[in-house]
C-alpha cells in the first residue's frame, strides 16, 4: 500500500471514530462527547449563579435563594422581575420546560429520532392542534397583523413581525404581553450563556441544544395543562358501550351525577337558574353506531384530582382566614411545579408592592397557585367535559370536502412535516402527515391512520379514511388563562380576584379564595359549553349544525359561593352542585364525593369551637382515612363470606382483621389491611365490570384501567345487587353483578367470594412466603416518581418505591404514579402572612443536584417547609444565598 | 522523553479544557507528525491522551460531588471500573488512529 493511500486510510479511520463517538447511536448518548471528563456529563452541575449578571435588567435586582433553593426575587420594576424569573427558572428547569413544550408541539422526533411511540405522539399532538390553540391564545394578547387586510400571521410573540405586518398589542393585555416578553428574554439570556459544557445533562444524553424561548412556548405549556386536566374524553367509550349494549347500560356506567354527592357549593340558593337554555334539543337523537378503541386521549383514568378549601376567619383560632390546596397530578421528576417569590412595585399601583409567592409551572411567568399580601388562591380540577367528538361525513364526490348542512364544504388541509432525527447510523427523515380541519367541529384527530399502525409506519397517507372523527375542544379557542393568572397575582381583594376569573377559560377549575379581611370563596370556573342533555356523552354526527355548541354558561351563572354560613368552602373534584338543583346540564366525569365528604367532615370538626389552625389543615391534607372502604366493607364482610372461608384459618384471621379495620379504615404504609382492600377492590372491579369490555373472541377490547366506571358504581351494585341491571333490546334483564362470560348466574356473594380469594392469591404471589401481617401497603402499592422521560434507563434519575401512605379515596390521594403534587397552606393575616408547602421533588431539575429530590422524604411523611415569604420591605431579613445585580 | 510527554500532556490538557472532546485528535495527529517512528507515535499519543483524560477523571472524582457520577453509572448500567475503562479506551483508539495519520502525513510531506 503506498503512503498516500495509507494516509487516506488513517484519516478515514480518524473521521469514522470521531463520527461514531460524537453522535448518538439509537437510545445511547454520543459516548465520547458524553464521557469527556472536561465537558461531558460531569460538568452538568448547579450553575444558576454563573453568569446571572448577564440579565439585561434596567434597575437593580436582588435574588435570595433560601435554604430550600427557593428563589425570592426583589426587583425595582415588574419587567426586571419577570426577566429574572425567566432566568432563574431556566437555570433550574430549562430542559423540562423545553421538553414539555416540544412534546405538546409534536416535535419530539426531532430530538429523539425514530421511535414508533414518539412518532405516534408527535402526530397526535399535531392533529390535536395544541400549537394552533396556543397561537390563538397568543393572538388575543398580541399579533402580527397586516393593516391592509387585517390578516394576522403565525408569530412566536418575540421576534420581529414579517415585512408588511405590524405588531398589534391588545390594550387590555399590554402588561401581560410585556410580562411574557420579559420572561422569554430572561430564559434566553440563560440559554445564551450556556455552552455544551454547562448545558443540563438531558441535553447531553439526547445530544441536542435548546431553542430560543418565546411567549408562544409559554402558551403551549398552558395548553398542555389544559390537555392534562381537560383532555379526558369519554365520548368514544360511551358510544362504544351504547353501541355494544344500549343507552341504558352506558348511562348507568358513566353518569354525570355521582352516587351520594356532597357538592362543592353547599347552599343551593347561590346557584343561578339558567338564563340561556340550549335550543332545539331532541330527546331521542341519533348518534353514530361506532366502536373505536382509541388510546390517544385519556378516557376515565381516575388518577388526577385535587383538594382545596378555605376557612373563614371567624372559625379559626387566630381569626385569620386559612387556605389549603393540594393538586393531585401525575408525579414526575423534575416536579411539575416550581416555587418562587416575586416582588416589585406594582405596575398598576406603584405606591404598593406586588409580593406574590407560590407554585408556577416552569415556562410560565408569575404564580399559578399561591398568595400575595392581600389574597390567596388555589385550584382543583373541575372535571367538566369541554370537548366533543363528531363523525364527519366525507363528500363522496370530492374527498377534500365534507358534508355540512347539506353542502359540500372544504376541509382546511395542513401538511405537517415531522423531522425524524438521524444518528450515527442513519440519516434524518421527514414524515409528512396530512391533517384535515373542519370549520365548526375542530380537527380530525382519529382516522384509520391512527388505528392502523402498519400503514402508519409505512408512512402511507390515509387522508381518505372511512373513520373521520373531529374533536372540538374549548382549548382550541383563543383563551386567556395567562391574563387571568396575571390579574390574580395582582388582585388585592375579592372583586379584583373575581374580575381575574372572567379571563380564565380552560380547563375548568374550582378556584378557592381567601383574603386578609377574612373572606373566603369558591368558584367553579371556566368556559362550559351550553349543551342539550346527553348530547356530549356520545360521538355526534358532524354533518349538520345541530350538535355544534358555540355558547357558554355565563360567568355570573357559574357555581360559586362567598362566605357560606358553614364557615368554609371546599372542593375535591366532585359534582359541583346538589344533584337535585335545576341548573344547566353539567357534563363531565366528576369524582364520587367520598374524598370530599371526608374533608368536609374533618373541616366541620376543625371549626368546632372556632379554633381551626394550620395544624388541622396539615392533618386533613395528610389524612389517610378511606371513606369508601367504610361504606363498602359492611357489604363485603358478610356472614356468607365468613362461612365460605371458615375452613381456612388464615383467611378467617384476615377476615377478622378487616372486621376490626372497617370502622376506621386507614391506608397507612405499614399496615396490611389496605393491601387486602386495594387488591380486593381491583378484583371486584374486574369481576363485576370486566365482562363488558371483552370482545367476541374473549379478548379485552379496552384497557381496564382507562375505562372502568368510577368507584361509586361498584358501591351501588354491591349495596343493592338486585336493583341494578340493564335490559337489552330483546327485553332480557342482566344484572350488573353477573359475570356474563360464565354459564352460571353469579350472585353478589359469589362475586365477593371469588374476588376475595383471587385478591389473596395475587397478594400471596407478590409477597411469596411472608406472613399476611407483613403485607405492608407501601410494599404493595408504594409510589414511584419517574423521570419525565419514560424509559427505564432514566430510573437512575427517578425515585422508586417510596413508602407512601394514603389512597385514591383518601384526602391524601396517593397512588402509584399520581398523588399530591403540591401541598400548600397559608394563613392570611394582615402584615404577617404565614405559608408552608411541599412537593415531591426539589427546585433543581438537575439530577446531580442535592435540590433535585430533597423534598420527597418530607412529602412522604407529611412534613412541610416554611416558604419564607418575605415582603419587599423586609427583604434584607431573608436568609440565604444573596445576589445583587446592579442596573445595566 | 519524560519532558516531551509532559509537554504533550500540558498542551493537550489546556486544549481539552477549551475545546470539544475531539480536539484530542489534533494532539494525536501532531504527536504522530513529530514522532520518528510509527511505534513511537502510537506510544506517545496514547500515553498523552489517556493521561489527560485519566487525570481529569481522577480530579473530578475528588473535586465533584459523587451524586451525578453515581447516577450516570446507574444510567449507563456500568460499574465505576467500566466507566474508567471506557474513558481510557476512547483516547487510546483516537490516539492510535490520529497518531498513525499524523505520522503518515509526515511521510507524505517528506516524500
Amino acid at each position: 500500500m503506498n503512503t498516500t493511500l495509507k494516509t487516506l486510510l488513517y484519516f478515514f479511520l480518524v473521521c469514522v471514530s470521531i463520527h461514531f463517538l460524537n453522535n448518538k447511536i439509537g437510545p445511547y448518548p454520543p459516548i465520547a462527547k458524553f464521557l469527556d471528563p472536561f465537558n461531558g456529563y460531569i460538568n452538568s452541575n448547579d450553575n444558576k449563579k454563573n453568569n446571572i449578571s448577564k440579565i439585561q435588567n434596567e434597575d437593580s435586582i436582588e435574588i435570595v435563594w433560601d435554604e430550600n433553593g427557593i428563589p425570592h426575587i426583589f426587583a425595582e420594576n415588574e419587567k426586571d422581575m419577570y426577566m429574572a424569573q425567566g432566568y432563574v427558572v431556566a437555570s433550574d428547569r430549562l430542559w423540562q420546560m423545553d421538553f414539555i413544550s416540544r412534546l405538546h408541539a409534536g416535535k419530539l422526533s426531532e430530538i429523539i429520532g425514530f421511535d414508533e411511540q414518539v412518532l405516534k405522539s408527535d402526530r397526535f399532538m399535531r392533529r390535536l392542534g395544541i400549537v394552533d390553540g396556543a397561537k390563538a391564545s397568543l393572538s388575543t394578547i398580541a399579533k402580527c397583523i397586516n393593516p391592509q387586510n387585517d390578516i394576522f400571521k403565525d408569530w412566536d410573540g418575540l421576534s420581529e413581525c414579517p415585512d408588511g405586518y405590524l405588531r398589534h398589542i391588545n390594550h387590555d393585555h399590554v402588561n401581560v404581553y410585556n410580562m411574557l416578553v420579559a420572561y422569554s428574554k430572561g430564559v434566553n439570556n440563560y440559554i445564551q450563556n450556556l455552552d455544551w459544557s454547562t448545558i443540563p445533562i438531558e441535553y447531553k444524553i439526547l445530544d441536542y441544544h435548546p431553542e430560543e424561548w418565546s411567549p408562544l412556548k409559554t402558551c403551549i405549556l398552558l395548553k398542555a395543562m389544559s390537555l392534562d386536566l381537560s383532555g379526558r374524553n369519554t365520548d368514544l367509550l360511551y358510544t362504544s358501550i351504547a353501541t355494544k349494549y344500549n343507552e341504558m347500560a352506558a348511562k348507568f356506567l358513566y353518569p354525570e351525577k355521582p352516587y351520594k354527592n356532597d357538592p362543592i357549593i353547599s347552599e343551593g340558593k347561590s346557584i343561578s337558574k339558567p338564563s340561556q337554555l340550549p335550543k332545539n334539543c331532541v330527546e331521542n337523537f341519533k348518534y353514530p353506531d361506532i366502536a373505536v378503541n382509541f388510546d390517544g386521549l385519556k378516557m376515565n383514568n381516575p388518577g388526577i384530582g385535587s383538594n382545596n378549601w378555605a376557612i373563614h376567619k371567624d372559625f379559626t383560632k387566630n381569626k385569620n382566614s386559612i387556605l389549603a390546596n393540594d393538586p393531585h397530578l401525575g408525579l414526575n421528576l423534575p416536579n411539575v411545579w416550581y416555587v418562587i417569590q416575586l416582588s416589585s412595585p406594582d405596575i398598576n399601583n406603584p405606591q404598593q408592592y406586588l409580593d406574590v409567592m407560590g407554585a408556577t409551572i416552569p415556562g410560565a411567568p408569575g404564580v399559578l397557585s399561591g398568595f400575595n399580601n392581600y389574597i390567596a388562591w388555589g385550584e382543583t380540577n373541575g372535571e367538566d367535559d369541554v370537548s366533543d367528538f363528531y363523525q364527519i361525513e366525507i363528500d363522496p364526490k370530492n374527498k377534500n370536502n365534507y358534508i355540512y348542512d347539506g353542502k359540500s364544504t372544504p376541509f382546511i388541509i395542513k401538511e405537517e412535516k415531522i423531522i425524524i432525527r438521524g444518528d450515527a447510523l442513519s440519516f434524518p427523515k421527514i414524515f409528512i402527515d396530512t391533517i384535515k380541519i373542519t370549520k365548526n367541529h375542530g380537527p380530525i384527530i382519529v382516522d384509520s391512520s391512527n388505528l392502523d399502525m402498519a400503514k402508519f409506519n409505512q408512512g402511507i397517507s390515509t387522508i381518505y379514511s372511512d373513520i373521520n372523527l373531529a374533536f372540538k375542544w374549548v382549548a382550541h379557542q383563543p383563551t386567556t388563562e395567562i391574563t387571568a393568572f396575571y390579574k390574580m397575582n395582582h388582585a388585592t381583594n375579592y372583586s379584583e380576584f373575581k374580575n381575574a376569573l372572567e379571563y380564565y377559560h380552560c380547563p375548568v377549575q374550582n378556584f378557592v379564595y381567601a383574603d386578609i379581611k377574612g373572606n373566603i370563596a369558591m368558584h367553579h370556573n371556566g368556559k362550559i359549553p351550553i349543551r342539550c342533555e346527553n348530547y356530549n356523552k356520545h360521538v355526534l354526527y358532524g354533518n349538520s349544525s345541530q350538535f355544534v355548541w358555540n355558547e357558554f354558561i355565563p360567568f355570573d351563572e357559574l357555581p360559586n359561593e362567598l362566605n357560606p354560613k358553614r364557615g368554609f368552602v371546599s372542593s375535591a373534584n366532585q359534582y359541583p352542585i346538589p344533584n337535585e338543583v335545576d341548573y344547566y346540564y353539567l357534563p363531565g366525569v366528576y369524582w364520587p364525593a367520598h374524598r370530599a365528604n371526608r374533608i368536609n367532615n374533618m373541616l366541620y370538626e376543625s371549626i368546632q369551637g372556632r379554633v381551626a389552625t394550620i395544624e388541622n389543615m396539615k392533618n386533613i391534607q395528610n389524612d389517610n382515612f378511606n371513606k369508601y372502604a367504610k361504606d363498602i366493607l359492611p357489604y363485603l364482610l358478610s356472614q356468607e363470606l365468613q362461612s365460605q372461608i371458615k375452613n381456612d384459618s388464615m383467611l378467617i384471621s384476615i377476615y377478622k382483621s378487616l372486621e376490626n379495620w372497617k370502622d376506621n379504615p386507614i391506608h397507612n404504609a405499614n399496615m396490611f389491611e389496605p393491601t387486602i382492600f386495594d387488591a380486593w377492590y381491583e378484583e371486584l372491579n374486574i369481576n363485576v365490570w370486566g365482562d363488558l369490555f371483552i370482545d367476541e373472541n374473549g379478548n379485552k377490547d379496552f384497557d381496564y384501567y382507562k375505562v372502568l366506571p368510577l368507584y361509586d358504581r361498584l358501591l351501588k351494585v354491591i349495596e343493592n345487587p338486585d336493583q341494578y341491571f340493564w335490559i337489552d333490546d330483546e327485553n332480557n334483564k342482566t344484572f350488573w353483578i353477573d359475570d356474563e362470560t360464565t354459564a352460571q348466574v353469579e350472585t353478589v356473594e359469589d362475586i365477593i367470594y371469588i374476588s376475595f380469594i383471587k385478591a389473596i392469591n395475587k397478594i400471596k404471589k407478590i409477597f411469596s412466603n411472608k406472613d399476611y401481617t407483613q403485607w405492608h401497603y407501601s410494599d404493595y402499592r408504594g409510589t414511584s416518581i419517574h423521570h419525565i422521560l419514560p424509559n427505564s434507563r432514566f430510573d437512575a434519575f427517578s425515585r422508586l418505591n417510596i413508602p407512601t401512605s394514603g389512597s385514591r379515596w383518601s384526602p391524601n390521594a396517593m397512588q402509584n404514579k399520581f398523588g399530591p403534587s403540591w401541598r400548600y397552606i397559608v394563613e392570611m393575616q394582615e402584615d404577617s402572612i404565614y405559608a408552608i408547602g411541599i412537593y415531591p421533588g426539589g427546585q433543581s431539575g438537575n439530577p446531580g443536584s442535592k435540590n433535585y429530590d430533597n423534598f420527597i422524604d418530607k412529602w412522604t411523611y407529611g412534613e412541610y417547609i416554611d416558604l419564607n415569604y418575605t415582603n419587599f420591605e423586609n427583604k434584607s431579613k431573608l436568609k440565604g444565598v444573596r445576589i445583587i445585580l446592579d442596573e445595566n | 522523553m519524560k519532558t516531551k510527554i509532559s509537554i504533550y500532556i500540558v498542551i493537550t490538557y489546556i486544549l481539552a479544557s477549551l475545546f470539544p472532546w475531539w480536539i484530542i485528535t489534533f494532539s494525536g495527529t501532531l504527536i504522530g507528525f513529530i514522532s520518528k517512528t510509527s511505534k513511537q507515535a502510537i506510544l506517545d499519543s496514547c500515553i498523552t491522551l489517556v493521561s489527560v483524560w485519566f487525570l481529569k477523571l481522577i480530579l473530578n472524582f475528588f473535586i465533584l460531588d459523587y451524586l451525578i457520577i453515581h447516577k450516570i453509572k446507574e444510567f449507563l448500567g456500568l460499574s465505576s471500573f467500566m466507566i474508567i475503562f471506557i474513558s481510557i479506551l476512547i483516547p487510546s483508539v483516537i490516539g492510535i488512529f490520529s497518531s498513525l495519520f499524523g505520522h503518515q502525513l509526515k511521510k507524505v510531506s517528506e516524500s
